[in-house]
């Protein structure tokens, strides 16, 4: 079943684009991944999804819902997390659990003084006393203590320090554990490949490639490092050619037979070929045009 | 509900500071009262030789020796202008600041429809209105105790009735006006009020600018003409009402279509 589901999903802000003719499904159970740099539309389509802004056209929908007609039952079932968390700085912590709780209509006390234990948070200070690390674990509190099915989070680990991100990761594999679906919008691709079970590449407003991240990983890109050649002649299928120094280091995507009967008979000293990190695949894809 | 305590609890404040600053300017005012009475003679004289300030100002018409005549001008002067301030202000930033604090997104990922939010914020810029107004109405009747003074109950009732009227219509138009913009507009909230009452001042200066009637609320709230019995054309009351509910429509059909800023 499809969690999240968008047909050709666009959105302009007057003649400036946002994302176009965006079509992806998420599964449920899955931990999605959306990865792409600052202005690519991560955010334009989370906002979508959650109904804050109109699509000029296509159509989304999570959880089967329309996500423009729908949003307040869709939001019932949702937890959300942003990349620059903002409350009422007049409020201590738990007063924001208990609005976000009342909200909801559901008694989360329970659920949030357990979360805040775990994120080491004393919902007892005032906001306006956070700092933003502390906000963004408020956030989660807020995010995750009514226990919904599907949970949006952009950039969720943002100023979170690396003891914190293990355990809010920990956490999220708990829920994804007990049934519910995660969509991860980060720059970080790292937390994308160890923590995500399908990745989706975005670019300039529209989606490059999605796949499983074991086969995106996989893929037949290779990245080949080879040291003792100055010039490297040319050959179809190599992408960002760098010369470091006593190295050449470029990803190549085509057939390994080809690759290696055109390094036969070149004065290599060493050479390691080997499955390119997500990043790189990510700055492949993404950097296309100037390799 | 509980939106509702919130909104109420983040007015508050201000609701507090406003009433207060300006219950206590109208006990300031009428304990000078008993002083300007004494001087009545010289004081009437010399407001009604002021020119064209004594006509728009009323002094021709309010009589400076009679203690709700006093108020008329010194309260009404405070409570029209620093209330329309006051109400103006607080039912711009209402919807808008969510937007210009950021605080919008949290709001509205929550399961809320954007009708309910409208609705509770304009609930809460009543409720802080309606109450600036009757604070103000019972610091006017201390006041009187404090001096001593008596006064006629159904011309100070009538013009605390229409003090609020014109309060709340600059309200709900502000309050639609919140809808369209996305920070926090204290220009609106100062500009717009001061706009309108300049336009009463260009009333009682010239009578072809008397269709202004129509649109400035001033007109109708004005104290020499409520205070001294008479009552005001019934239909710049009623356009009033229709300016303020138009605002309060387009605030529902703005906020409900609106693309929320990150």
């Amino acid at each position: 079943m499809h969690v999240i589901k968008t047909e050709n999903l666009t959105k302009f802000y007057g003649k400036s684009r946002g994302i176009t003719e965006l079509s992806f499904s998420v599964d449920e159970g899955d931990i999605f991944g959306y990865i792409g740099p600052n202005g690519a539309g991560k955010s334009t389509t989370i906002r979508i999804l959650l109904g804050l802004i109109a699509p000029t056209q296509g159509k989304a929908e999570i959880l089967g819902l329309d996500c423009q007609k729908n949003t307040k039952e869709i939001l019932k079932r949702v937890g959300y997390i942003p990349s620059e968390v903002f409350f009422w700085d007049y409020l201590r912590c738990e007063e924001v659990f208990a609005l976000s709780a009342a909200l909801r209509k559901c008694d989360c006390r329970k659920e949030s003084q357990l979360l805040c234990e775990r994120l080491a948070l004393d919902p007892k200070k005032k906001v306006s006393e956070l700092s933003l690390g502390t906000r963004k674990k408020v956030s989660i509190v807020c995010a995750l203590q009514h226990k919904p099915d599907m949970y949006i989070l952009d950039e969720p680990t943002s100023g979170l320090d690396p003891n914190m991100q293990r355990e809010f990761w920990d956490l999220l594999h708990e829920r994804n554990q007990e049934g519910a679906t995660i969509f991860l919008s980060s720059h970080t691709l790292s937390e994308i490949q160890k923590h995500c079970k399908t990745a989706a590449i975005i670019r300039e407003g529209t989606i490059q490639v999605i796949d499983k991240v074991e086969s995106l990983s996989a893929s037949n890109v290779k990245k080949v490092v080879i040291q003792g050649l100055s010039m490297l002649p040319p050959l179809q299928g190599i992408k960002n050619l760098q010369y470091r120094e006593d190295k050449i280091v470029f990803l190549y995507q085509g057939k390994a037979c080809e690759l290696i009967g055109y390094l036969q008979g070149l004065p290599i000293m060493d050479i390691t070929i080997s499955d390119p990190e997500l990043e790189e695949i990510y700055m492949h894809f993404y950097r296309r045009e100037e390799a | 509900m509980h939106f509702l305590k919130h909104e109420l609890r983040r007015n508050r404040k201000t609701t507090l500071i406003w009433s207060g600053a300006i219950g206590f300017m109208i006990l300031l005012s009428m304990l000078m009262f008993p002083q300007m009475k004494n001087e009545a003679d010289q004081m009437t004289e010399l407001f009604s030789n002021m020119g064209i300030f004594t006509e728009v100002f009323g002094m021709d018409i309010l009589n400076m020796a009679h203690a709700l005549d006093f108020y008329g001008l010194e309260a009404g002067n405070m409570i029209g202008i620093c209330g329309t301030i006051f109400a103006a202000w607080i039912s711009v930033m209402s919807l808008a600041r969510e937007e210009g604090d950021h605080t919008a997104e949290f709001l509205l990922t929550h399961p809320i429809s954007r009708k309910a939010v409208v609705y509770t914020k304009l609930v809460s810029v009543v409720a802080a209105i309606v109450f600036f107004n009757v604070f103000s109405m019972f610091f006017g009747i201390f006041s009187f105790g404090v001096i001593g003074e008596s006064f006629a109950w159904k011309e100070f009732l009538l013009f605390h009735v229409f003090e609020l009227w014109m309060h709340l219509e600059i309200g709900c138009i502000c309050f639609g006006i919140s809808a369209c913009i996305s920070k926090n507009s204290l220009g609106i909230g100062i500009g717009f009020p001061l706009f309108l009452y300049f336009m009463n001042i260009f009333i009682n200066i010239s009578d072809k600018l008397s269709f202004l009637k129509y649109i400035t609320p001033y007109h109708y709230a004005e104290p020499s003409t409520v205070i001294s019995g008479e009552i005001p054309d019934v239909l710049p009351v009623l356009l009033g009402g229709i300016y303020g509910f138009l605002g309060v429509l387009t605030a529902f059909r703005v906020y409900q279509r609106k693309n929320i800023k990150a």
